[in-house]
């Protein structure tokens, strides 16, 4: 063939997949709502790139924002988290925003960066409307602010924790081994946020049973766990997990009222990563046994490679809260990486180790 | 330099090269900028192609769609045969402009279209039959998924909701619409999934320095 039929070909292709776009009303397709009286304050918002495809027979909108907002309330805000309502194109489908690891000050504009696609079918009316509303943000005294409509509070109040847990073992190496000591804590959570890229999940309700086989969970026991993780078992098959069944006991003298379980998938080439956690809404008295399962079926891939065997399955406890509100996360590092841990693995790359030490002092 | 047939390239961005050959054709792009070109092109074409393909519904009548094509086929022949009995058959131009060894009584002269395999109209003639063919797959699969890696994970029932963790974004997907936050500039996401039925990233944003947490959920399954 020719080159030029070759390009005339190729091009031909390709043609219909442009798309014919236009821009969008901001009034009609985009909110953002905060409560009368919040401690933050929309003072901007710019949705100028946002914009509408026909693709097909759908309707692809994409909308990208930054949101600046301004804090109001005499306390420092260490995270927010915005609620992503699209009821007109995935009624009942929600998505969140967080931003932990804030230090913003009283009267302090700090920006969160939105960006999402909507598809619905052309055939359905009306444009897309996205609301984008406060669930909760936590101040530097860990109080909470904020509806909690999806479970913010808990999710906050742990990366916090985490967070500062990871920058006091890390304050402890700088005091202890100087800077080379720190380095060598920063090029090992390096190596560890590498090994965790790469595989990509989907989970929904467990469908018909395929053919799988029962895989016991191996439990990593981490020191002053509230909660012991007694026995359990999944069901594997190539590239899934289904239905896991955990028993668990309350070891402290305090009610639970829900935990998280972490759970790490090791392939037949020993390759291990952290695949999603197992939460439970669940009550268990000071001393009492549980069992916590659920009809969900977890599925893995590496793109562009061969289908994922699941050699192993193993769990850790990742948090739990107490009916007090308080909150227990590990006191050491568990085996996933903390969101600040990530930060500071991100700010040493690019700038190095001093910086690292800055931003530990700065938070001291 | 002699490059890569048309063949080669295709075989190659599907991995359906035999080792060696696959192992020529890296060693060949490797050099030829023309050749890296052309893959990069067909890659982008197969894998929109295949994310539209990855969201036929799963109740597609297969048999229905066939009897539909051999009639088109069908139709095809038979407007071809009334032109054949209206214009005469196509006749081969380099066959025309070869030497005759016996002259035949000509025919009357009626203007016609020269489709044989080297006509000049081939190239167009592909075009439009390769632009019918991808305006027919589009509207047939009019919901292509936004981020999914081709044929990587199996669909879940057609009418429940799905959340998906990707590293292109998190989706929600149901009833045909879809809400996928897309991620920031950002070098590793870690994913996750969490058996509660929701799926969660975690980025640390290049520009901004922040660690931004992405998470999808659906109401039914809280």
């Amino acid at each position: 063939m020719p080159m030029t039929s070759r390009w005339l070909t190729i091009l031909a292709l390709a043609a219909p997949l442009a798309a014919q776009q236009a821009a969008l009303d901001p009034e009609r397709a985009f909110k953002v709502s905060l409560p009368p009286g919040a401690p933050v304050a929309l003072t901007s918002a710019n949705w100028d790139q946002s914009q509408a495809t026909a693709r097909g027979g759908a309707l692809v909108v994409d909308l990208h924002s930054t949101l600046h907002l301004r804090n109001e309330s005499p306390r420092r805000i260490r995270a927010i988290s915005l609620q992503v309502l699209a009821q007109e194109v995935t009624p009942g489908g929600k998505g969140s925003v967080t931003v932990p690891s804030l230090d913003a000050a009283p009267g302090e504009t700090f920006s969160v960066r939105i960006d999402l696609r909507l598809m619905r079918p052309l055939s359905r009316g009306g444009g897309a409307l996205v609301e984008v509303s406060l669930d909760g943000l936590l101040f530097d005294d860990l109080t909470f602010y904020g509806p909690d409509r999806l479970k913010s509070r808990r999710s906050l109040l742990a990366w916090e924790l985490e967070a500062r847990r990871d920058r006091r073992l890390l304050l402890t190496a700088l005091n202890e081994g100087g800077p080379k000591r720190l380095q060598e804590e920063m090029v090992l959570a390096s190596t560890r946020l590498t090994e965790q890229s790469g595989v990509e999940m989907r989970v929904a309700r467990a469908a018909a049973p395929t053919e799988a086989r029962e895989l016991a969970f191996a439990f990593l026991a981490l020191p002053g766990a509230p909660v012991q993780l007694m026995r359990g078992s999944a069901w594997v098959a190539p590239g899934e997990a289904r239905m896991p069944r955990i028993e668990v006991t309350n070891r402290s003298a305090r009610t639970v009222r829900s935990l998280e379980i972490g759970w790490i998938v090791q392939d037949t080439n020993g390759r291990q990563f952290v695949a999603g956690a197992l939460p439970a809404e669940i009550e268990i008295p000071p001393g009492q046994e549980a069992l916590i399962s659920r009809d969900r079926v977890l599925r893995f891939a590496r793109p562009g490679r061969a289908g994922l065997e699941i050699a192993a399955v193993s769990a850790f406890l990742a948090t739990v809260e107490f009916d007090n509100g308080e909150v227990w996360v590990p006191t050491r590092s568990a085996p996933a990486l903390s969101g600040e841990m990530r930060r500071l693995v991100e700010l040493y790359r690019r700038h190095g180790v001093e910086m690292v030490v800055t931003q530990l002092q700065r938070f001291e | 330099m002699k490059h890569l047939s048309p063949d080669h390239i295709a075989l190659h961005a599907g991995g359906d090269l035999p080792l060696l050959e696959s192992l020529r054709a890296r060693f060949h792009l490797r050099r030829c900028a023309r050749c890296r070109e052309d893959l990069a092109a067909l890659a982008s074409v197969r894998v929109d192609l295949a994310r539209k393909a990855a969201t036929l519904p799963a109740d597609l009548d297969w048999d229905r769609l066939e009897s539909e094509m051999r009639a088109n086929i069908h139709l095809g022949l038979t407007v071809s045969a009334i032109a054949e009995s209206a214009f005469g058959p196509a006749v081969d131009p380099e066959a025309e402009a070869a030497p005759a060894p016996e002259v035949k009584p000509a025919r009357p002269a009626v203007s016609r279209m020269n489709w044989s395999l080297s006509s000049p109209w081939l190239p167009g003639a592909a075009v439009l039959g390769s632009l019918t063919l991808v305006v027919l797959l589009v509207w047939l699969l009019s919901y292509p998924p936004l981020s999914r890696a081709p044929g990587q994970i199996a669909d879940a029932p057609p009418l429940a909701p799905v959340m998906t963790a990707l590293e292109s974004g998190l989706e929600v997907r149901h009833t045909g619409g879809a809400l996928t936050l897309l991620p920031p500039a950002a070098e590793h996401a870690t994913l996750a999934v969490d058996l509660g039925g929701s799926a969660r990233a975690e980025y640390v944003d290049v520009e901004t320095g922040q660690v931004t947490i992405h998470r999808v959920f659906h109401a039914d399954d809280e």
